[in-house]
């Protein structure tokens, strides 16, 4: 057993509070409800922006209404997309323990 | 007694108009401005007298700078050091604005509670990415929502889809700091009227409103708890967004 200098304590220490600060930080971040809301607002935003969009486009051109259905459709797709990569990051979260 | 969306109505303090448009000095301009000389005092006493083993004011401001410039450092690498500054002003306004909204008493305003006021930080990020973005890879930029090794019906598919959900970033950005913000304080309105019409039983007053109590009460750490972690994923989020634009993949 070798004993431990006052510095190699501290420096375990340190280490020590910087990692239980780091986990605070991502469980506060991680929490299940925060994460539902993120995937729901991701999806909810890609769609109503994309058939604003198309509501747009049908106004200026006068394609009515045809920019708003393909647009809401693409909508859907670019939300979809929006929620998986969402959901991706917090899978890639090492701290998500809720992962099976 | 008071309805629980009467805290976020907008209240002219002094009008003014200027060229036909309404340019009146609200409530909410008036918290955003208190919010402003928080954020003036915290740094100006912190980094009035720098020293090298700093005191408690200054330790704390360059705890909360290098906080932020960690993140950067962390999601978008050594080219993001340069946005600090930016990160870091849109970081502490949130952060004051949420915290400042949860004095109770004072007839505190949450200026992050509206729409106006997020959507516009949002689009200062937004458009921070698109001009860095165009500025370093020109029109390559567009390659970011380019799917790797894909034929050209296809990509040009993906492509469209991709676009659509990078425009609807900072509507998304917006909505999630305004929705976060709202429904908490709503939240506390409405177990505040639950203490008054409960504790208000005839037969054995006060006693029952001591639950709806116990419950604000709690609700409240609570969303404190929120302010701090949504302005910090407000950050968070923007630095990502950054990321994109410097580094494209």
């Amino acid at each position: 057993m070798t004993e431990e200098s006052p510095k190699d304590e501290l420096d375990k220490r340190i280490a020590d509070a910087k990692a239980a600060h780091q986990r605070g930080i991502s469980d506060a971040e991680g929490r299940a409800e925060g994460r539902g809301w993120a995937i729901g607002i991701e999806f909810v935003g890609a769609v109503l922006v994309s058939a604003f969009i198309g509501w747009m486009i049908d106004r200026f051109a006068g394609t009515a209404p045809w920019g708003l259905i393909i647009m809401l459709i693409l909508g859907f797709a670019a939300g979809v997309r929006s929620a998986l990569k969402a959901s991706g990051q917090f899978d890639a979260d090492p701290d998500n323990d809720e992962k099976d | 007694m008071a309805g629980p969306m009467e805290q976020f109505e907008i209240e002219t303090l002094h009008p003014i108009e200027v060229g036909g448009y309404d340019l009146s000095f609200t409530n909410s301009a008036l918290w955003m401005a208190i919010a402003l000389g928080v954020i003036s005092v915290f740094l100006f006493i912190g980094a009035s007298r720098p020293q090298l083993v700093p005191n408690r004011w200054q330790a704390a401001v360059e705890y909360v700078y290098d906080f932020v410039r960690k993140m950067l450092d962390d999601n978008v690498g050594p080219e993001g050091r340069r946005f600090a500054p930016l990160i870091f002003a849109i970081f502490m306004f949130v952060l004051v604005c949420n915290l400042l909204g949860l004095i109770p008493w004072v007839g505190a305003f949450t200026p992050t509670s509206h729409v106006a006021v997020t959507l516009g930080l949002a689009c200062i990020v937004f458009i921070t990415v698109c001009i860095v973005g165009f500025w370093r890879h020109g029109l390559h930029f567009f390659s970011l929502f380019w799917p790797h090794g894909s034929n050209i019906a296809l990509g040009a598919f993906v492509f469209v889809i991709e676009f659509l959900s990078f425009l609807s970033r900072p509507f998304t950005l917006a909505i999630r700091l305004f929705a976060n913000m709202t429904a908490g304080h709503v939240l506390l309105k409405v177990f505040g009227t639950f203490v008054v019409s409960l504790g208000s039983f005839q037969a054995l007053p006060y006693v029952f409103g001591i639950v709806p109590l116990g419950v604000n009460v709690a609700l409240s750490a609570l969303e404190l708890l929120i302010a701090v972690v949504q302005a910090y994923v407000f950050a968070l989020l923007a630095s990502l967004y950054l990321n994109d634009a410097i580094n494209l993949h």
